[in-house]
């Protein structure tokens, strides 16, 4: 095939590529100002693709903590009925405090397998839950449980051995096999829960591999990039999003672009923040000159080569453009969280 | 004496000046941080509706002083809001209050729930967390209870009450207009509330155009639950429906436990003068009610009514809300 003269004259669906070619590289643009040599490259990684097996529609996205909030609130007709709401311990607590705040209800959690009232300032909560007013006795008042999501049901299950079969168990998203185990929720959302509020320290975090640079600290500043000993500096001292630390759960790979000779400094960073990883990936040194001049593309490619290497399932990456590019040599997961954006 | 103080860089008034004399060092050297910016405070910013949503983000500016403490703790109820958010997203313990004893919630793991299984490490320091501190009242009681050294967090704070605070989001000066707090504060007791489109959806047009529909409609219309109020008091509910849907509209209030003083109406007889020019007739009826008595706050869904509203009451010092567009006139 000549690959020469292959360039689409607009943004489209590419019959050479198979793929959409749109603003972004490695589409349109991409192939307007590329080589014959760059363009066979790209053209026999894509033949490696394998066919993909896809997500289902609904649940193909990264669902932001607005997103929970939002669905949370919908379910109110349903919890307004009961006097009190619960927790469930942690997540459960992020909806359920928030319903229990906006219907004016008192909020329950569980320590050790036992029902307890939060409740400081007054009998039933806060200061303003002073005027609070119930004839019924406090074992007395009918209580909802409360929980962000629910995959199987083990935990319904367990809230049902322990509290009894009875009571009303509510999950803000579920998938529909577990819908079964718990009484109302306000979403269908199908596995895998790739969940903001959890990704990161979710059993999820062993079958991924995480770019680092715009996931877990700022993007490196243009200026900065260019001036060696302003770049060194800005490694050492920048400063992560602790939200997003991989902590509970062994995140099987961090790949970045960042060059191979920056290996000792990246991994103090990243020992100093306590992230818990198994392998640093890094860019080959010798290849640096390469990378500078089309970025995007020749990182992307380096990604989904490693990633393709491996069984794991998902990439997360800050570059919504370097994460088409990887997404379009492979047939698994790539995640733009900054965005919500699953491809 | 009062005057200006040149170390604080600021004007210490006779109150400014008794809090410096009594205070100690410590208390002058966070209040010190605080003036020189190393605690960073925004902009003296105009009334605003505060969203659910806002508190969220400005929870976020919690994480980097959270940073060095092994379990967050929330200060019952609404602080449960923002510190259940931050415990998540930081992978750390989550704490409450029952009565005047911490405890930490869980159920699936011995850390919180099952994802916390894999949780190491111990609890030495807790930091509390609250979604706002208006003059310290609770911060205080919370170091009373557990200890001077107790370390407290505020998302919103006025600026009086950042004093009493290790740390804070935003500086939110008052009236505290929170979406998740505001229909059963006590700025109800101080309230004037429209009902169609604050506690319930807009009449459809056409069903107000059929009498049958109309009352079907209003007899039955599901309320905003999140809205009603409840704990305080609301002062009056100020309707431009007619006069003659009164029993209708009472037994709805009623039905859902509305806890209101009083149910202004539209009269009967001025129908006709209303329908041809509702916003502006209605709007005029409601700065009328709004000006004859000593209320501060009307809340009011339309945002071409609320202007109405505003233009023609005549205190500066009373505020018209609409909370919907989030507009605070």
């Amino acid at each position: 095939m000549d690959l020469s003269k292959c360039q689409c004259p607009n943004p489209g669906f590419c019959d050479v590529f198979k793929m959409v070619m749109g603003e972004d590289p490695p589409d349109w643009k991409w192939c307007q100002s590329s080589t014959a040599q760059e363009k066979q490259h790209f053209y026999d990684l894509r033949r490696k693709v394998k066919p993909q097996i896809p997500i289902p529609e609904r649940s193909r996205r990264f669902v932001k903590i607005s997103d929970l909030y939002d669905a949370a609130i919908k379910l109110m007709p349903y919890v307004s009925r009961f006097d009190g709401i619960v927790g469930v311990p942690r997540s459960g607590m992020l909806p359920a405090s928030l319903l229990s705040v906006l219907l004016s209800k008192p909020l329950f959690s569980i320590v050790d397998e036992k029902l307890e009232m939060l409740k400081f300032m007054s009998d039933f909560g806060g200061t303003r839950m002073n005027n609070f007013q119930t004839n019924k006795d406090i074992k007395d008042l009918s209580l909802v449980f409360i929980d962000d999501t629910t995959h199987d049901g083990t935990t319904a299950k367990k809230l049902k051995s322990v509290f009894g079969e009875n009571i009303s168990v509510v999950s803000i998203f579920s998938t529909s096999f577990g819908a079964e185990h718990i009484e109302q929720y306000s979403e269908i959302l199908e596995p895998p829960h790739l969940l903001e509020w959890n990704f990161f320290n979710s059993g999820y975090t062993g079958s991924t591999m995480f770019d680092i640079d715009g996931i877990f600290c700022d993007n490196i500043p243009i200026d900065v990039c260019e001036d060696e000993e302003r770049y060194t500096k800005y490694l050492q001292e920048i400063i992560p999003y602790s939200h997003r630390i991989p902590k509970l759960f062994k995140a099987s790979k961090l790949v970045t672009g960042r060059l191979e000779k920056y290996r000792g400094i990246t991994e103090n960073w990243l020992r100093r923040y306590g992230f818990n990883y198994d392998e640093l990936v890094m860019f080959p040194t010798e290849r640096e000159a390469e990378r500078n001049a089309n970025h995007f593309q020749v990182v992307g490619e380096y990604k989904a080569e490693i990633f393709n290497s491996d069984k794991q399932r998902y990439f997360v990456e800050s570059e919504p453009s370097e994460a088409k590019v990887i997404k379009s040599l492979t047939s698994k997961t790539v995640i733009c969280p900054n965005e919500g954006v699953v491809l | 004496m009062s005057g200006f103080c040149k170390i604080f860089n600021m004007d210490m008034n006779k109150k400014d000046w008794d809090w410096c004399q009594t205070s100690s060092d410590d208390e002058r050297r966070s209040f010190y941080d605080y003036r020189s910016g190393k605690i960073k405070v925004s902009k003296k910013q105009d009334l605003r509706f505060v969203t659910n949503l806002d508190l969220y983000k400005a929870a976020d500016k919690l994480i980097p002083l959270l940073e060095g403490f092994d379990a967050i703790a929330g200060v019952p109820r609404s602080g449960m809001m923002p510190a259940s958010y931050l415990a998540t997203l930081l992978n750390k313990p989550l704490f409450s209050v029952i009565k005047d004893k911490l405890e930490m919630l869980k159920f699936m793991s011995d850390f919180g729930g099952s994802r916390m299984g894999g949780y190491k490490g111990g609890i030495k320091n807790i930091a509390f967390v609250d979604d706002t501190t208006c003059n310290g009242r609770t911060a205080r009681r919370v170091k009373d209870t557990f200890g001077s050294d107790i370390k407290v967090f505020s998302v919103f704070t006025t600026a009086d009450g950042a004093t009493h605070v290790d740390g804070f989001g935003e500086i939110l000066e008052p009236p505290h207009i929170l979406e998740w707090n505001f229909f059963n504060s006590t700025y109800c007791t101080d309230t004037m509330f429209d009902i169609d489109g604050v506690f319930c959806d807009n009449v459809p047009i056409d069903i107000c155009r059929d009498e049958e529909r109309y009352i079907f409609w209003i007899a039955n219309v599901m309320p905003r639950f999140a809205r009603i109020p409840k704990l305080f008091k609301a002062h009056k509910l100020v309707t431009g429906r007619l006069e003659k849907y009164r029993p209708i509209t009472e037994h709805w209030l009623k039905k859902h436990s509305f806890n209101y003083d009083e149910l202004v109406m539209f009269p009967n007889e001025r129908e006709e003068e209303r329908n041809k020019n509702h916003y502006e007739v209605v709007g005029k009826y409601k700065a009328e009610i709004f000006n004859s008595s000593d209320c501060k706050f009307f809340v009011e869904s339309e945002m071409s009514e609320s202007k109405f509203i505003r233009d023609n009451t005549k205190s500066p010092h009373k505020i018209v809300i609409c909370p919907d567009s989030g507009a605070v006139l």
